[in-house]
């Protein structure tokens, strides 16, 4: 595009979330929640190989069950994360599709399908840049204009190495990420603009945000239109997915006590049956009991069973219990007691559970929860307005705005012993800057090692390790001469920077902790935005081929039905039978070369029928001509209709 | 700086007093009052409050493009005084049992 162009152009907030996303944009003095194509204002967070493309979206998730091994989801559990981490082991033991290390010494998990024959592997920041794809198609199909700017939401308690892979799957995407902001406070916003909240007086609210994969818990004051994060706290692997598995589980169980049978190696069984799960789970939230039926599940087994409400809470009881924990580390944090809040704000789908607004509720003592802001929107809502306060677009109302965010992790440096030195705080406010002298252990020591930490453990052994680098060529003096200045720096993306400086010596080094420890590098980048870009080629192309398929499906059905429609007299018994047999042998070539034909061998299909056609004496072609279409004209226009189709 | 108050009407370049009569705050104290322009009696709710606002006005977010930078020291510079006050306020309440509620940021009669 050219850069002097005044083109109108649109910063979007996109909420990517573990199972659905959702799109939003600040336009014309309000937000628009964008529908797909499919009519729908959130998009399943999905991708899938078929035989001839990829999918996106309602169109992967539909066809889950068919095509269970390479139908990928759930990549936002797995971002920023290496493979051997626990939490990503026992994970894989419920994923159908297959995931691998990378088997560099940052242990990367890559994701491994098969498409066209082959396999391929990628990174979950890819998968995650391929649904940001297509809420980008979503929003630029709604505004008409391209999209090359957008604020992306992650849950508060993601660490860093997970915010800045997000924010790569953003870049891979095409899109500049204007801000990473944490989920709850976008949500914030959203509540805020609903109420007035230019009001001189300070309040509080929290919000509990409970999705299909992540839990946060915020606490913010509100005043004068700034909305300040007073704390955070979470579980960055706690949410409705989380229920499913439970019902599965209690499922299977339950299958295997009726047929003595274990459907659990049957991919396509426990596809069937977590989707029938899900549905269940979402009815309880409106109705005490429901029934979970699945014909033919396993070993042509038919499955049914009812399930309660009263069953459900059971089966999920300790999970909702524990999601209370980070509401008081919250309270505390924030050295509020219980009743200076003064609101509920609950958002997430998992929050229309009754039971987790029932043990929320009577945490507050009863106090009744603000359901005002749509839970499945108000995250990319507030994103939206993000965005248009970030890239000042916005009306006044919204430029008034300030969101002033935390750090959700105290972050600090490994001194003598394995002890973790804090240099900033958890519940920071970023943007922030803080800076501490530390010294030499040892006599004559030249350089020091810098290992920097994330976590609230004393030691570090305990922590999330991040990265290293060391400060060299130190003046030579004894133990605990030198002065060495340790600055961490944090942006407003809650991102990490740390240096260290000699003060004598006045010689520098510093880390992007972005750059280090399993993050993507800048060329990774690169290559997955080619591959991208090649892949979106692919799916123009793969497009092209369903459009010729379908012209040439079309011609084959005129062709047939102009043979059907002549009697004897017009086309002889041969000439027939010769037309049927070249007509089912191309019938029978679409069905089985089709599959991996592309536009050429279509195209050439349909040329080599013409021929034929034309092959045969003037009066058949005239006929069958004018058997199908009344004159040339229709013809013609038939044929655009084809391509057009 | 001259930090002494001076006679000739030219404003004062230490932080007003008010009703407080405690003992001095420390110089780097004094400094951070005087950065978000309030009196030594301001209670922990006004010290927010002029935090927020003034953060409005020179938050990073807030700034064009080449002022950014200057916004981003002018925030952390606003940010390290709210810091230095409230802690103090924390210090300065803490012997006293009567004042210990204060080291909430809330008042009770907020609702």
């Amino acid at each position: 595009m050219q850069p002097a162009s005044e083109e109108k152009s649109y910063a979007v907030g996109i909420d990517l979330g573990t199972t659905y996303s959702c799109v939003g944009v600040y336009k014309d003095g309000e937000v628009q929640i964008i529908a797909n194509d499919q009519g729908n204002r959130t998009t399943p967070s999905y991708v899938a190989w078929t035989e001839q493309e990829r999918l996106l979206g309602d169109a992967a998730k539909n066809q889950v069950a068919s095509n269970p091994t390479n139908t990928v989801f759930d990549a936002k559990r797995l971002i920023g994360r290496r493979f051997d981490d626990p939490i990503v082991q026992a994970d894989l033991k419920l994923w159908p599709f297959k995931v691998v290390s990378d088997g560099t010494k940052d242990d990367k998990p890559l994701i491994e399908i098969f498409y066209q024959g082959v396999a391929k592997k990628f990174h979950p920041e890819e998968i995650s840049s391929m649904i940001l794809t297509k809420m980008k198609q979503t929003a630029e199909a709604y505004l008409g204009h391209r999209v090359r700017e957008a604020v992306i939401t992650v849950p508060a308690y993601f660490n860093d190495a997970q915010r800045q892979a997000t924010k790569d799957a953003g870049e891979i995407a095409g899109l500049r990420v204007l801000r990473i902001v944490n989920e709850p406070t976008a949500a914030a916003i959203a509540y805020g603009l609903d109420k007035s909240t230019s009001a001189q007086k300070e309040t509080h609210i929290l919000v509990f945000d409970m999705g299909g994969g992540t839990f946060d818990v915020s606490v913010l004051a509100i005043q004068e239109s700034v909305f300040e994060v007073k704390a955070t706290a979470g579980d960055p692997h706690l949410g409705g997915e989380d229920f499913d598995n439970r019902i599965l589980s209690h499922c299977i169980a339950d299958f295997r006590r009726k047929y003595q049978s274990d459907p659990t190696r049957n991919q396509r069984a426990v596809r069937r049956l977590r989707t029938q799960c899900e549905r269940a789970k979402r009815l309880l939230s409106t109705q005490t009991s429901v029934t979970i039926e699945v014909d033919s599940l396993h070993e042509g087994n038919d499955f049914s069973i009812r399930l309660s409400r009263a069953k459900f809470e059971e089966l999920c009881l300790d999970y909702f219990k524990k999601a209370m924990e980070p509401v008081e580390q919250c309270l505390k944090d924030s050295n509020l007691p219980q009743k200076a809040i003064s609101d509920i704000v609950m958002v997430g789908g998992s929050t229309r559970i009754p039971k987790v607004q029932e043990l929320i509720k009577a945490f507050f003592h009863g106090k009744e929860l603000c359901k005002s802001i749509n839970p499945d929107e108000a995250v990319a809502y507030g994103a939206a307005v993000q965005a248009a306060i970030v890239s000042g677009h916005g009306s006044e109302e919204v430029q008034n705005m300030l969101l002033l965010d935390v750090a959700p992790l105290s972050l600090g440096i490994e001194t003598a012993g394995g002890m973790m030195q804090v240099l900033i705080e958890r519940n920071s406010t970023v943007s922030t800057s803080k800076s501490q002298d530390f010294t030499t252990f040892e006599d004559y020591q030249d350089h020091v090692d810098i290992s920097v930490y994330e976590g609230e453990r004393a030691m570090v052994k305990d922590n999330n390790f991040l990265g290293k680098f060391t400060l060299k060529d130190i003046p030579k003096s004894l133990r605990g001469v030198p002065k060495i200045q340790v600055t961490f720096t944090i942006d407003t993306n809650g991102i990490l920077q740390v240096s260290a400086e000699d003060a004598k010596s006045n010689k520098k080094s510093e880390i992007q902790i972005a750059n280090e420890k399993g993050r993507l590098t800048q060329n990774d980048i690169q290559k997955m935005l080619q591959e991208a870009e090649k892949y979106k080629g692919e799916d123009e192309i793969s497009k092209g081929d369903m459009l010729a398929k379908e012209e040439l499906k079309v011609y084959f059905q005129r062709f047939d039905k102009g043979i059907q429609d002549l009697d004897a007299s017009k086309l002889q018994e041969q000439d027939r039978e010769r037309l049927e047999k070249k007509l089912a042998d191309a019938y029978h070539w679409l069905e089985h070369d089709g599959l991996k034909a592309g536009k050429p061998e279509f195209e050439a299909k349909q040329k080599e029928l013409q021929a034929v056609m034309n092959t045969e004496t003037w009066t058949f072609a005239g006929h069958l001509h004018s058997a199908l279409y009344r004159n040339d004209w229709e013809w013609r226009a038939a044929l655009l209709v084809c391509r057009e189709f | 700086p001259a930090k002494r108050p001076r006679s000739d009407g030219v404003q004062a370049l230490v932080p007003a007093w008010g009703e407080y009569d405690g003992p001095p705050p420390p110089d780097k104290v004094a400094d951070a009052y005087r950065l978000l322009n309030l009196s030594l009696s301001s209670s922990r709710k006004e010290v927010q409050k002029r935090f927020r606002h003034l953060a409005r006005g020179c938050h990073p977010d807030k700034a064009k493009g080449d002022q950014r930078v200057r916004a981003t020291r002018m925030f952390r510079q606003l940010q390290d005084a709210k810091g230095l006050i409230l802690s103090w306020l924390d210090q300065r309440a803490a012997p006293q049992l009567e004042e210990s509620d204060d080291s909430f940021c809330f008042d009770t009669d907020d609702e």
